[in-house]
């Protein structure tokens, strides 16, 4: 019996009847060459599945485990698509790292499930980024975003994510004493965390990362779009308008002004150039193309042999080997596990901030991903939720997910008010 | 014949009855549907889960919550406090609203925690009050309490245990 | 709770904006995933065949499996995927050899392939039959439309492109679709368009003279090629002696208006008029072109006897001949793919005889025939071997450097209804016949 008193035998059952189906269409239509290549990916994909299975059974006491369930539907999915990449293997890196994710939502679950602790440490944040920025600016060569330590390359750039969406979600919480500045209303967090954006921007400005920035953007923005209508902002409709006009200035403007080799991203003809600037997305287009609705079969695929096929143009990848249809189960996932936190709603600001911030952050860099690599804007190399090979994006969706869980789990305790309620009781038990 | 030779020729067998399957265009269909279909029936199953859950969560929240709700003592209509932070005022984004002009856009903030709640008074012009005490900063409430916002009185009031 | 609210409806407008982004983005890929394809390397072709099941175009044909010269004869005709030459066979159908299909994707052992009209043997014998002539032969079957022969050399070895710079001109493409200057075998057209126009009693009442030379109402010298003259001809006569001042004279009695319009009504452009397209299964086909100015003007009078500016391709002459041949009022349209096979061994596309207006009524049609049967009768039957309508024609090319000699006719047998254009050229010598390509050419489709 789970810990909310409901059973999730048929889940169970399903989720390994997915995978095992899955792994039957592999067994028919993939690329081995011996019924034993597929064995290992097999024993993997059963053996995690059972196992996290049993561990979250026992997990600590929680509310919901359908996200548990989803997240390591979709993991497992994701190890089978990204093992059969140009026959059929077995991707043990990715494997690791989709267990990394799964340990990692646990504990991200339960750091950020009360969000009086996480209020209470919201200092502390700032100096995880701070020292994320740090590490980005001393650690990593120069203009990069990874930092190399041995055979493991760690992307701290995508670790700010986490932290960003959390102080979005801290910023907006509470009743903050307000400063009118020029003709604003504004709150001391609320300056904070527009700095901190502002840093980062620069930040990813700098280290030529453009693919990050709208994904910082977009939770940015949802934080100070619930900020505008929360209270004692007393924005009209005219300084809204106003400042989206700002906006789409400010947008105008950096365009303008982006250095020539972003100018070119955005305004590439990429069949002039099929060999060149767009030999990736015309790869990628021709292998949706080739791939047609129902695929190749796994292990099939030719697009493995262009760079990034595994993370930036996977979308084309699975489309090639799996088919269009299997593809868009992709963002089937992606969004129903965003739609877990619409039916088991969140029972405060934080919490929704947060979900919505987590959920800013996967779709934008879902479609900068999938529209990208199809050549409908410019080609930007960011990473499919769950579905992209690379450890440091792994173990941070990993951790949005567990925030995400937080917010259909949340506890509400405060130690202080406990204390105030005993001396209360005992003051009128005085009496 | 030795079991070596057998397993053989069953996988000789095998080999060719994959070959033909994937000959066969309908084959890849199927193969696909299968996984979309399994896929779906998976995931309503965990959003049909998850209505359950909610079912859970709305019992657990009745318990943190101490099965709390405002009673309007004008109208005697009962307002749920759904979430740990309800924001009272005359503004269109308050959680709960009362148009009366001596409350202000912004006026209080009731919040539970530990199954206990709180009133915060957020500077309002005409005040807020329990039982007619002024609410400096923040007071506790508890089940009966009447809260008066400005000249608007509610009853913090316990429903009876699920 | 109200933010709450607001949190969970900006998701849903992110996913909403995603799922339209989605959407766009499965149109975008269903509408250009053609265009893709034609980039793609990964994709298989299929081969072309010919009536009898002989391999006219295979990507994977080497000298070794077919020998050197196998595809020589229709090299230009049905080309091959390298983009080394445009408007062949295959170039304009790739579509059709493609293992492809938008719905099942890229196939490694399809069955895709175009099974064609042409018959090879027959094709080979004409193409070794111009010896070291080049020019272009065409024929095809009148009622149904099928390309049965289709040659043009100087031609080009697929197998081995050799130095492309240095080719011979005229050998990556398909003669029989493109202009040639027609010589008298426009004076068809133009008694086409005297006879819609006079009505033929009219025409057939028309005695002209021709003493060598004739001197129009401008006083422009008409050279006729017989220098002592024909004396006084009929119809019948002037078009078996091909006698250029009674044709002179013919267009001379005609109106200009009506000639432009039976010409423009043929496929003609006139004075730079805009011709209808003529496709034969995607490759563009010339149709013809001509300068009609003033009818009692030198130009005007030699351009309808099929010098001066005036150009047709083969492969139009030949259509016009199925009209004459059917006394009908519409030409067969000619087709070289019969049929084809999807990926999955499927047959497709099944070839229909489609017609198109000739631009002459069927008595006109059935006049012209006698006129043509008559001189086959009279010249050609005995070489030929067949009972033909023809006409035949010698075209000064390059300034009058070079003749072309061409015949265009029918074969008057319903058992055996070919229509068929013939152009040799450099020949002014006349050691190569016409008429022996074309009886080369006979007897190899009847074979």
């Amino acid at each position: 019996m789970f810990h909310n008193k409901l059973r999730y035998g048929n889940i169970s059952i399903l989720v390994l009847l997915t995978h095992l189906v899955m792994l039957a269409a592999v067994l028919f239509r993939g690329n081995y060459e011996d019924i034993r290549d597929i064995v290992p990916l097999t024993i993997a994909v059963f053996s995690l599945d059972i196992v996290y299975m049993i561990v979250i059974r026992f997990f600590y006491k929680q509310m919901t485990y359908t996200t548990d369930y989803l997240l390591l539907l979709i993991l497992n999915c994701s190890v089978i698509f990204q093992s059969c990449f140009g026959g059929i293997g077995f991707a043990s890196k990715h494997y690791i790292t989709c267990v990394a994710a799964l340990v990692c939502c646990q504990i991200m679950f339960l750091l950020t499930r009360n969000h009086l602790r996480v209020l209470a440490m919201k200092q502390y944040l700032y100096l995880v980024l701070g020292a994320l920025i740090l590490a980005i600016l001393f650690l990593t060569g120069s203009r990069s975003m990874w930092i190399n330590i041995g055979p493991i390359s760690i992307q701290p750039s995508e670790f700010m994510k986490p932290v960003f969406v959390l102080l979005c979600a801290t910023s907006i919480m509470e009743q903050h004493p307000k400063k009118k500045v020029l003709m604003f209303h504004v709150s001391r967090e609320m300056i904070a965390l527009t700095i901190a954006f502002f840093v980062i921007f620069v930040l990813q400005w700098w280290c030529r990362d453009l693919g990050s920035l709208p994904t910082f953007a977009a939770a940015y923005g949802c934080a100070i779009l619930c900020r505008i209508c929360y209270p004692k902002a007393k924005f009209s409709k005219g300084t809204l308008l106003f400042l989206c006009a700002l906006g789409v200035c400010a947008v105008a403007m950096l365009a303008a002004a982006a250095p020539g080799y972003v100018q070119a991203r955005l305004s590439v003809d990429i069949w002039e150039d099929t060999y060149g600037d767009g030999w990736q997305q015309c790869q990628a287009l021709m292998a949706i193309a080739e791939g047609a609705l129902f695929g190749k079969g796994p292990g099939y695929g030719k697009l493995i042999q262009v760079p990034a096929a595994d993370t930036d143009i996977v979308f084309s990848t699975i489309c090639e080997e799996w088919g269009f249809f299997v593809a868009l189960l992709i963002i089937f996932f992606v969004v129903s596990l965003l739609i877990l936190p619409m039916i088991n709603k969140p029972r405060s600001y934080f919490h929704a901030t947060m979900v919505m911030g987590v959920a800013a952050v996967f779709i934008v860099q879902m479609g900068l991903n999938i529209f990208g690599s199809c050549n409908l804007i410019p080609f930007t190399g960011v990473t499919i939720p769950f579905i992209s090979q690379g450890g440091s994006s792994m173990v941070v969706c990993g951790m949005l997910t567990g925030m995400l869980k937080a917010g259909q789990s949340p506890v509400f305790r405060r130690p202080d008010v406990q204390r105030q309620l005993n001396a209360q009781r005992r003051k009128e038990g005085a009496a | 014949m030795t079991e070596g030779r057998l397993c053989e020729m069953n996988e000789e067998v095998f080999q060719e009855i994959l070959q033909n399957l994937r000959s066969f265009p309908p084959f890849s269909i199927i193969a696909s549907a299968l996984v979309i279909i399994m896929v779906f029936i998976c995931v309503f199953a965990m959003f049909s889960a998850a209505k359950r859950e909610k079912r859970i969560e709305e019992l657990r929240w009745d318990k943190v919550s101490a099965y709390m709700e405002l009673i309007d003592c004008a109208t005697g209509e009962r307002i749920p406090l759904a979430a740990d932070e309800v924001i009272i005022g005359r503004h269109g984004a308050a959680d709960v609203r009362f148009p009366d002009m001596s409350i202000s856009r912004y006026h209080a903030v009731l919040c539970v925690s530990n199954g206990v709640w709180r009133v915060i008074d957020l500077d309002s012009k005409s005040g807020t009050y329990v039982n007619g005490r002024k609410v400096q900063e923040q007071m506790l409430v508890k089940d009966r309490d009447e809260i008066r916002f400005g000249t608007k009185a509610v009853v913090l009031h316990q429903r009876g245990y699920r | 709770m109200k933010s709450i609210k607001r949190g969970e409806r900006l998701t849903k407008f992110l996913i909403a904006v995603f799922l339209i982004g989605m959407c766009i983005l499965v149109f975008k890929v269903v509408s250009e995933a053609s265009f893709y394809m034609e980039h793609s390397g990964n994709v298989s072709l299929g081969c072309v065949y010919d009536r009898d099941g002989n391999v006219l175009y295979d990507p994977n044909a080497t000298a070794e499996t077919y020998g050197a010269d196998y595809f020589v004869d229709v090299g230009n005709l049905i080309g091959d995927e390298s983009g080394m030459m445009d408007n062949t066979l295959v170039s304009e159908n790739m579509n059709l050899l493609e293992n492809y299909d938008p719905i099942f994707g890229v196939m490694e052992n399809g069955k895709s392939a175009v099974y064609t009209t042409l018959d090879h043997d027959a094709n080979r014998t004409v193409y070794n039959a111009f010896g070291s002539y080049d020019g272009t032969a065409i024929a095809y079957n009148y009622e149904t439309g099928e390309i049965l022969v289709c040659v043009s050399k100087p031609n080009i070895n697929i197998l081995n492109y050799g130095d492309v710079e240095s080719l011979p001109s005229g050998s990556m493409i398909c003669k029989a679709f493109n202009p040639v200057t027609p010589g008298s075998t426009q004076k068809v057209s133009t008694l086409a368009a005297a006879i819609e126009q006079m009505g033929f009693d009219a025409v057939a009442e028309k005695r002209y003279s021709c003493a060598g030379v004739y001197y129009n109402n401008y006083g422009n010298q008409i050279d006729c090629h017989n220098l002592y003259g024909h004396g006084t001809q009929d119809i019948f006569t002037a078009f078996q002696n091909s006698c250029n001042p009674y044709f002179a004279q013919l267009v001379q009695e005609m109106k200009l208006d009506d000639l432009i319009e039976t010409y423009k009504d043929m496929g003609y452009s006139v004075n730079g008029s805009k011709a209808p397209n003529l496709e034969v299964d995607d490759i563009k086909v010339f149709r013809g072109s001509a300068e009609l100015e003033d009818v009692n003007e030198f130009d005007t009078q030699w351009g309808c006897m099929g010098q001066s500016r005036t150009e047709v391709s083969p492969c139009q002459l030949m259509m016009w001949q199925s009209a004459i041949a059917n006394r009908s009022n519409s030409v067969t349209k000619p087709y070289l793919i019969s049929y084809t096979h999807n990926m999955f061994g499927d047959e497709r596309n099944h070839a229909r005889t489609k017609y198109e207006s000739a631009g002459f009524s069927a008595d006109t049609a059935a006049y012209i025939r006698e006129v043509m049967l008559a001189n086959g009768k009279n010249r050609y039957n005995g070489v030929i071997g067949y009972p033909v309508g023809v006409k035949s024609g010698t075209a000064q090319v390059e300034n009058g450097a070079s003749e072309d000699s061409l015949l265009v006719g029918f074969v008057d047998d319903t058992a055996f209804p070919i229509a068929f254009c013939v152009v040799i050229e450099d020949n002014a010598a006349g050691a190569m016949s016409a008429d022996s390509i074309v009886a080369i050419m006979l007897r190899a489709i009847q074979q």
